[in-house]
């Protein structure tokens, strides 16, 4: 017997997922309450709990999403950092990009956030051109007084950028030699190893902030390694990172940077893997939980962004693109401007929570209106693990909210839960339009604790046809991570035109990243046969300064450079709207992802019953707005077999969540119990 | 009206002006729409009040609402479904300058004009003088490119080629420009039916009376925190530009009055005569931004709209003035004096909101344009960074360093960037030691960046302001140091550049230094906490000397403070 366990830790709970190998099922789902002050804690009481349940060989895999970098940023509690950087740029990070971006009506819009102050940043000659050929070399004595001076300031980590080192790393490495011989123990982080694309601010805001995090989080990824590793000897630990990969703690120790958006990635693996199970090409992924709703658009493969920003501070790091709004269980609805409902971005979160958790909370949040609506039981939640005061719900959605606009009780449950969703469609849209996509097209993929709660009154709106809700929506970012793969990032600016290149010349630029990335992964234990690497370029017209991400096949011949140019032109057609093919076509990065596959979870298929009755437990008044009150049935998940059907309104409970059918929305239970949802065109 | 459908209907409008943003980012062909994101649209009920925007560049706003009812008053009765009007004029239907061209689209809802959409685009090239139109010694306004009076470009859904005709052929860069046009041309298209579902879904009363609420929702909220603020008259602020580019000694000065009188503002501005150079100030444009600064004080987290201008009065000198000029006076170089009556308007405000508004600052951020042969490629190219002085300081928080004025948005070019794609190397970008405004809290620091040219062509344009004044600062704070350009500085003959150049010859290995001036300060500088100064000297942003002479701090040589010393010094300068 093999356990496969997928750990996704929250900011309240943190859930566990298996899946046993042999049989191809879930065989465990867990809900432990998160410790954010001490991460390791609960992970100790997570492992001692499997290993008494399955012994020390039931475990083959720990696939862990953490907010360890995350919060380690958010929190200000990374390391004391100095900076070392080119002789005349000191202040590149402190300038920033210079302009307020979205706070540009903000009459106090904040400085650029830094990770370290000044009197730690300190510069050093040596330069080299745009080429990497070297101006002026490196002044060693300048390298050796930074270094000393760091020492005393007692920094315990030294981020290293210089101008131009994605051309020539040389100028990096041999500071980084000379402050490993003077000061052995310090953390060192260099741009060429973290991110070795140009543009230096960014460059270098991601060098320290890897700096920033890099001590605090290599120990927590080491200690979770030999925490396992003593229970289970022969259990292989792996981090998801931001790309929605997997690594070990040995193959993040130089790039620890690259988990920070560790947490939400995993659900739009999981949904890309239900999609390619079931063969739809167009997902939308909603992940929502007690603050916020995470949204992702996925056209047949996870799109990608390069540059994300922590607590208003800038990474440029592959991250799997998924956007996050301010809505969930816990958002607070209240009357503002003398007669508008608002509702979010604040939430009531755990504590004190909704008013219904009767934990001292008195403001109406988006749980409490769907205990009024009968959305959600009135008595309790998760399967009876959570009782519930329905009255408390009643109470402050009547005192905030339906008295002081004159409206019933019910009418302004339904308010609070139509501003909420219209907050998540608007925001939906724009993803989806900004990429050139039309969200009608796409199946709606909720989870979270209450994406299936919601998700009926969205698609409505959106336009999409089809929602998709897997087993265990509320688990379902730790059931993502069971079917991640292993991954190796390769990175580098190099500016090439098409028009002047040869095909030899920039497969050998793929083929020694490649190389080296698979190396890497050789080195943890991966067949070289089995592993494979894919890549792409972020391209434009030359003059241009944004990039258009574009798959790479191999480049053998000329004509596999115009196929190349050719793929350019239709994603900049599909992004921009427009093209232009007598431009000339240049390569800006090389990217390469080298993948170690882990044998994915093999989902058995359920025959299915045709014709299968399913019985509701019960029936309680429900709210849908112009259909006033109607009597719904409740199912229990666990009662609905596959091919099961349910028409709306309904209601389906399971341990994780609370699914909602609409009138006019039929659902119909596939072979791997997912319930597919039909929405009726009016 | 009730409190769902006002936030669901009002946020699915701000939804249509977000989505008409992002459609024109993805459609636009220029770098100025893709990357300095130089466009603005916005939404206008019948009768031509703004209902919602997009994000915005802030000093497009005003020109778009003028423009509205100026297509509204030419051709009233003569406006029909599937037509586009467009429009540039600086004097015929108000414009900050002819590069910024307009596109505005009626909306129908069952062949009733219920709205429209409109638009404003930086055009890259319209003709005039020089490459990029905008000429910094223009003295007359047909020297600043082609002007289009409000005309129809589309009729019944279909573009009027032979006006596209004539466009393309007074641009230098006729598929660019054509290309952003009909961007945005069809961008209103989409947008159009965005509001026929829009107005299908909850009814066109409904949706017309919930934008009449969200008007009236913002203007009483205005009203409410003007009506806070004790009545009086606060002012007059002055403040001058360096020159007008063509007549170099003679600085121009923009004074601002602020009435507060119940509830509403009246700003009262006052100016020399207009220039003759291209530094003169169209009303829409000084009127939109003193909106916004009203908004940013006083409701930051409401919508942008009609509601917000209704409460706010700004009275302008004679016409003949620079903040009223005649026609044809030229006005390329408009954001020069928008960030000095920025400057002067946020000052009189800080004077009614004491502890509530920051210092001005540096107001000094401008452009530096370089072209010429490259000799690695052999062709021509063009190079353009905009680069900023520093941020005022808060009455809580020092100034932020090289950051945008209050009125402009737009980010720098990365080092890297620059170097390789342009023959120039760049040795320092770096921040100016004691350039910011000393204060109980200090303005932000200004940037210094040093270019070396590397081709044996080049030219340099300079569009900017401050190497003659600086920002003053509020309430006991000591100027800022101002903005200076320097031609070689370490030669044997350096030149000290004015602040407005254009078409400067430079040859290889020639250098350029830049020194953007910094923010104001706000306070008593003999009353900032010594500890601040101690870290600013720490941390190089002021030097030991300036720690004493401005600060009256003593600091040894080890950046510890010598408080006896301190104590003394700050004794004696209070006396």
């Amino acid at each position: 017997m093999a356990i496969r366990i997928g750990i996704d830790v929250g900011g309240t709970f943190t859930d566990v997922t298996g899946f046993d190998e042999v049989k191809g099922e879930i065989c465990l789902i867990r809900k432990y309450s998160s410790n954010p002050a001490n991460p390791m804690s609960v992970m100790t009481e997570i492992c001692d709990d499997l290993l008494k349940d399955y012994g020390p060989a039931g475990v083959s895999m720990i696939l862990h999403g953490s907010t360890a970098a995350l919060n380690c940023m958010l929190e200000d509690k990374g390391v004391r950092v100095g900076l070392i950087t080119t002789d005349g740029f000191r202040d590149v990070y402190e300038i920033g990009r210079q302009w307020r971006g979205d706070d540009v009506f903000n009459l106090y819009a904040p400085a650029p956030k830094m990770l370290t102050t000044r009197e730690f940043i300190h510069e050093a000659r040596g330069r080299l051109n745009y080429l990497g050929e070297v101006v002026e070399p490196l002044n060693r004595a300048d390298i050796e007084k930074a270094t000393r001076d760091l020492v005393a300031a007692q920094v315990e980590a030294v981020a290293i950028c210089f101008l131009f080192s994605f051309t020539n790393p040389a100028h990096e490495r041999e500071a980084a030699e000379i402050i490993r011989s003077i000061a052995p123990d310090l953390y060192v982080s260099l741009s060429c190893d973290v991110n070795p694309e140009w543009r230096e601010y960014e460059r270098t805001a991601s060098t320290v902030a890897n700096a920033y995090i890099g001590p605090p989080v290599s120990r927590y990824l080491q200690g979770l390694e030999a925490l396992v590793k003593a229970r289970f000897p022969a259990c292989r630990t792996l981090m998801m990172k931001s790309d929605g990969g997997a690594a070990s703690a040995a193959m993040l120790t130089r790039a620890p940077v690259q988990t920070v958006m560790s947490g939400p990635v995993a659900g739009v693996i999981g949904s890309r893997f239900l999609g390619d199970l079931k063969q739809i090409e167009n997902l939308l992924t909603f992940d929502t939980g007690g603050t916020s709703s995470d949204m992702a658009v996925i056209p047949g493969k996870p799109q990608y962004k390069t540059e994300v920003s922590v607590g208003r501070h800038p990474l440029r790091t592959q991250t799997v693109d998924i956007d996050t709004i301010g809505a969930g269980g816990g958002s607070i609805a209240s009357v503002e401007l003398g007669g508008v409902l608002k509702v979010g971005p604040q939430s009531a979160g755990a504590r004190p929570g909704p008013a219904c958790y009767d934990r001292g909370g008195t403001q109406p949040t988006l749980t409490d209106a769907l205990v009024v609506l009968g959305h959600l039981s009135s008595k309790s939640l998760l399967e009876g693990s959570m009782a519930l005061a329905a009255d408390k719900a009643h109470e402050a959605v009547r005192s905030v909210v339906a008295d002081p606009l004159k409206m019933s009780l019910h009418e302004a449950a339904w308010g609070i839960l139509t501003v909420l969703a219209t907050n998540c469609v608007t925001a939906m849209r724009t993803i989806t339009v900004e990429r050139g996509y039309d969200p009608r097209e796409f199946t709606l993929v909720p989870f979270g604790g209450m994406g299936p709660t919601i998700a009926g009154t969205i698609a409505s709106e959106l336009g999409t046809q089809t929602i998709l809700v897997p087993p265990n929506p509320g688990a379902f970012s730790a059931w993502g991570m069971l079917v991640t793969d292993v991954h190796q990032e390769r990175s580098l600016t190099r500016v090439t035109a098409l028009d002047t290149s040869s095909p030899q010349a920039i497969e050998a630029i793929f083929a020694d990243m490649e190389k080296d990335a698979l190396d890497d992964l050789e080195s943890e234990g991966f067949e070289r046969s089995t592993l494979k690497a894919l890549r792409a370029a972020g391209m434009r017209y030359r003059g241009q300064s944004y990039e258009v991400n574009v798959d790479v096949p191999s480049i053998r011949s000329a004509d596999d450079l115009v196929q190349l140019a050719n793929r350019f032109h239709d994603a900049h057609q599909r992004r921009y709207g427009h093209k232009a093919t007598s431009e000339v076509v240049e390569i800006v990065n090389f990217k390469v992802t080298g993948v170690g596959m882990i044998a994915k979870p093999h989902l058995k298929p359920l025959s299915i019953n045709v014709g299968a009755i399913a019985n509701p437990v019960e029936y309680r008044d429900a709210y849908f707005g112009s259909r006033g009150m109607m009597k719904t049935p409740v199912y229990r998940r666990t009662d609905l077999i596959a091919g099961a059907k349910i028409s709306g309104p309904a209601i389906v409970e399971e341990r994780t969540s609370t699914i909602v059918l609409y009138p006019d929305q039929t659902g119909v239970v596939d072979q791997y119990l997912n319930i597919e949802i039909a929405i009726a065109r009016p | 009206m009730n409190a769902i459908d006002l936030e669901v209907i009002y946020q699915s409008t701000l939804q249509i002006a977000r989505e008409l943003t992002l459609n024109m980012l993805r459609t636009g062909y220029s770098t100025i729409i893709k990357e300095s994101q130089d466009f603005t649209f916005a939404i206008f009920d019948r009768r031509g009040r703004m209902v919602a925007q997009g994000v915005p560049q802030p000093l497009h706003i005003g020109p778009l609402a003028a423009q509205v009812n100026e297509i509204r008053r030419v051709f009233r009765g003569r406006i029909d479904p599937g037509d586009a009007f467009i429009v540039n004029h600086p004097y015929r239907a108000c414009q900050n300058h002819a590069t910024d061209v307009t596109i505005i689209s009626p909306v129908f809802s069952d062949g009733t004009l219920v709205a429209f959409i409109g638009n404003i685009a930086h055009k890259p090239d319209l003709g005039g003088k020089v490459p990029g139109t905008n000429s910094g010694d223009a003295t007359d306004l047909f020297q600043e490119g082609l002007l289009i009076p409000p005309l129809k470009i589309q009729r019944n859904f279909e573009i009027n080629d032979d006006l596209k005709e004539m466009i393309c052929a007074n641009t230098r860069t006729p598929e660019v420009t054509w290309g952003d046009l009909n961007a945005q041309v069809m961008t209103n298209s989409y947008g159009q039916q965005k509001f026929v579902d829009l107005f299908a879904k909850y009814g066109t009363e409904k949706v017309l009376a919930c934008w009449d609420k969200w008007m009236d929702i913002c203007e009483a909220e205005l009203r409410k925190e003007i009506a806070k603020v004790p009545d009086g008259i606060y002012g007059p602020e002055s403040d001058w530009l360096d020159d007008d580019g063509v007549d170099l000694g003679k600085p121009y000065r923009i004074t601002a009055t602020l009435k507060k009188e119940g509830d509403t503002l009246e700003f009262i501005l006052d100016s020399d005569a207009q220039a003759r150079g291209p530094i003169n100030l169209r009303s829409c444009v000084s009127r939109n931004f003193i909106e916004c600064c009203v908004k940013m004080i006083f409701i930051p987290n409401l919508p942008v709209n009609d509601g917000l201008s209704r409460p706010v009065k700004v009275t302008y000198p004679d016409e003949g003035s620079l903040l009223n000029p005649r026609y044809p006076a030229p006005c390329n170089m408009y954001v020069r004096p928008s960030q000095i009556t920025t400057s002067v308007v946020v000052r009189a405000l800080a004077r009614a909101l004491p502890g509530k508004v920051p210092a001005p600052s540096s107001a000094a951020g401008g452009s530096l344009a370089s072209a010429g042969r490259n000799p690695r490629t052999g062709k021509w190219y063009a190079q353009y960074e905009i680069l900023n002085g520093g941020g005022g300081a808060r009455p809580w928080a020092d100034g932020v360093a090289a950051q945008d004025e209050l009125v402009v948005n737009v980010m720098n070019t990365p080092v890297e960037a620059i170097e390789t794609e342009f023959p120039v190397r760049i040795e320092r970008y770096e921040l100016t030691q004691d350039s910011a405004g000393p204060g109980m809290f200090r303005g932000g620091l200004g940037q210094r960046r040093r270019w070396r040219i590397l081709s044996d062509e080049a030219s340099v344009n300079l569009r900017t302001d401050r190497f003659k004044f600086s920002s003053p600062g509020l309430f006991g704070a000591k100027p800022a140091k101002p903005s200076n350009c320097t031609l070689n500085p370490e030669s044997a003959e350096p030149r000290a550049l004015t602040s407005k150049i254009a078409g400067l010859r430079l040859k290889n290995d020639d250098v350029v230094v830049f020194e953007l001036g910094g923010g104001g300060g706000y306070g008593n500088p003999y009353e900032r906490d010594p500890e601040r100064v101690r870290l600013d000297a720490l941390r190089g942003y002021i030097s030991l000397e300036a720690a004493q002479r401005d600060y009256a701090v003593v600091l040894r040589e080890d950046v510890s403070i010598d408080a006896e010393a301190t104590q003394a010094l700050r004794a004696g300068r209070a006396a």
